[in-house]
């Protein structure tokens, strides 16, 4: 098994706000200076430790098309008919993790307690994209690794995608060490902190990484669901 | 009276809170729902009147237009600021002369999920249009939830849910539920649920938004 770890400060991450807001599902360039106003204070108050961290651990992983599972090591997972097509032609599969950390999980958290739910909200908002953002350095930094090498990889995809079962983070997790990344996973397969992500990148000479796969996934509320262009205009009220 | 009452309702539609608050920008140097909600009592208007023709109003039309995708979760909390500005006003009214709101309404999210957001959206929602929430929080189990309906007879319960793992949890205390008290209404809501997932569980009430909740409750309470 070969490990990967990165850590990164939030001011590495090089925010966009109007990224954020589209997440929120304002229209690119319609943020409105309120919303602006508290990321703004938000990320100054974050701390300078480098709390976001991630990281994967490459193995070598057993395809089957018939059954539609990937093996690894002793875990046997089941993500589903769409993702093992998406994944087709894996030959290694780097088993990622990331989180944003601790800090902004519990800011979220105690600012919606504390009956400020806008300002909640926008952390938590602001959580997923942190985590996203550290996710698409660690990919790139992955990309470039098995290209040198003459392979490929694929988009990420996590338990909770298509028909992959969230419950299978337990044996996703179970290929890493004890701890990595500073996550755990609850009795029902949350990872605490909660804004943290994991997942499967496929690894091989012919597998493809794809622009978008939404159309893929019946999570049709997803904040991350791609948007044709003309369905990006601002609404009218 | 009556423009007193459209400002109110224009205040917690667009989330103006106060005269020195800064949003929204075409709003600025206006009287927000925390004057305006002071102006009405003072005039001697009820706080029940204030509530159903201001309040409620406003609500409603943040309710319509997030479902329209015309505005989105920060506006909708925004007026849920102006809104808890305003009931900062009469709750103490509505306390001091015991009246009945319009009903209850118990919230959580199931046993297993820490997802709050569209907890907070659908508790704050329904609490806008008069009902009393009690919000149990994340994580709720089956006997929580029991125990709170017990507690308040002829109160609805809300279960939200954001994964599939959790789904199933929804299903366990839902049937738990049911076996205890078959009189008790369920609504579900969450992003992996839908209308099948709900008629499969014996669930009463399925909703994509907030604003389907309270339109359930509202035809209850009816």
């Amino acid at each position: 098994m070969s490990l990967q770890l990165f850590q990164f400060q939030l001011q590495e991450m090089e925010i966009d706000e109007d990224q954020l807001a589209q997440l929120m599902g304002y229209p690119l360039g319609a943020i409105p200076d309120e919303i602006r106003h508290i990321i703004r204070a938000e990320i100054e108050l974050f701390p300078t430790n480098k709390e976001i961290q991630g990281g994967y651990a490459l193995f070598p992983c057993r395809m089957d098309y018939e059954q539609n599972t990937i093996g690894i090591g002793n875990q046997e997972f089941f993500p589903g008919k769409k993702l093992m097509h998406l994944m087709k032609a894996s030959t290694q599969m780097a088993v990622y993790t990331c989180t944003a950390g601790r800090y902004i999980s519990e800011r979220a958290r105690s600012l919606m307690a504390s009956g400020l739910l806008l300002e909640g909200y926008i952390v938590d908002v602001l959580g997923s994209t942190l985590v996203e953002a550290a996710m698409d350095r660690i990919q790139q930094s992955l990309s470039d690794e098995v290209h040198r090498i003459g392979l490929s990889a694929t988009n990420r995809y996590s338990p909770g995608y298509c028909d992959w079962m969230v419950v299978e983070q337990k044996s996703l997790f179970a290929l890493l060490p004890k701890g990595f990344c500073g996550i755990a996973l609850s009795e029902s397969a949350l990872m605490e902190p909660i804004k943290s992500v994991s997942g499967f990148i496929g690894i091989g000479v012919g597998v493809k990484k794809h622009a978008h796969t939404c159309d893929q996934c019946t999570a049709t509320q997803c904040i991350y669901r791609y948007k044709k262009p003309e369905e990006r205009t601002a609404p009218s009220e | 009276m009556n423009e007193l009452f459209s400002q109110l309702a224009t205040c917690i539609e667009f989330g103006k809170i106060n005269k020195t608050a800064p949003f929204p920008p075409n709003m600025k140097d206006q009287e927000g729902s925390h004057e305006i909600t002071l102006q009405l009592l003072n005039q001697g208007v009820s706080a029940d009147d204030i509530l159903q023709k201001a309040l409620i109003v406003g609500m409603e039309k943040v309710g319509v237009k997030f479902r329209e995708n015309k505005v989105f979760v920060p506006q909708v909390l925004m007026s849920a600021k102006a809104m808890d500005a305003a009931m900062a006003h009469l709750k103490p009214i509505f306390a001091e002369n015991n009246t009945m709101s319009k009903g209850t309404f118990i919230i959580g999210t199931v046993e297993g999920d820490l997802h709050d957001i569209g907890k907070n959206l659908v508790a704050m929602m329904v609490e806008g249009n008069g009902y009393e929430v009690i919000d149990l929080g994340t994580d709720v189990k089956a006997e929580t939830f029991i125990a709170a309906a017990d507690q308040h007879p002829g109160a609805v319960l809300g279960l939200s849910a954001l994964l599939t793992t959790t789904m199933n949890n929804m299903e366990k205390i839902t049937k738990a539920i049911k076996e205890h008290n078959q009189e008790v209404k369920i609504c579900i809501g969450g992003a992996p649920v839908n209308q099948e997932f709900c008629d499969r569980i014996g669930a009463d009430s399925y909703n994509p938004d907030p604003q389907g909740v309270v339109e359930f409750l509202n035809a209850r309470a009816s």
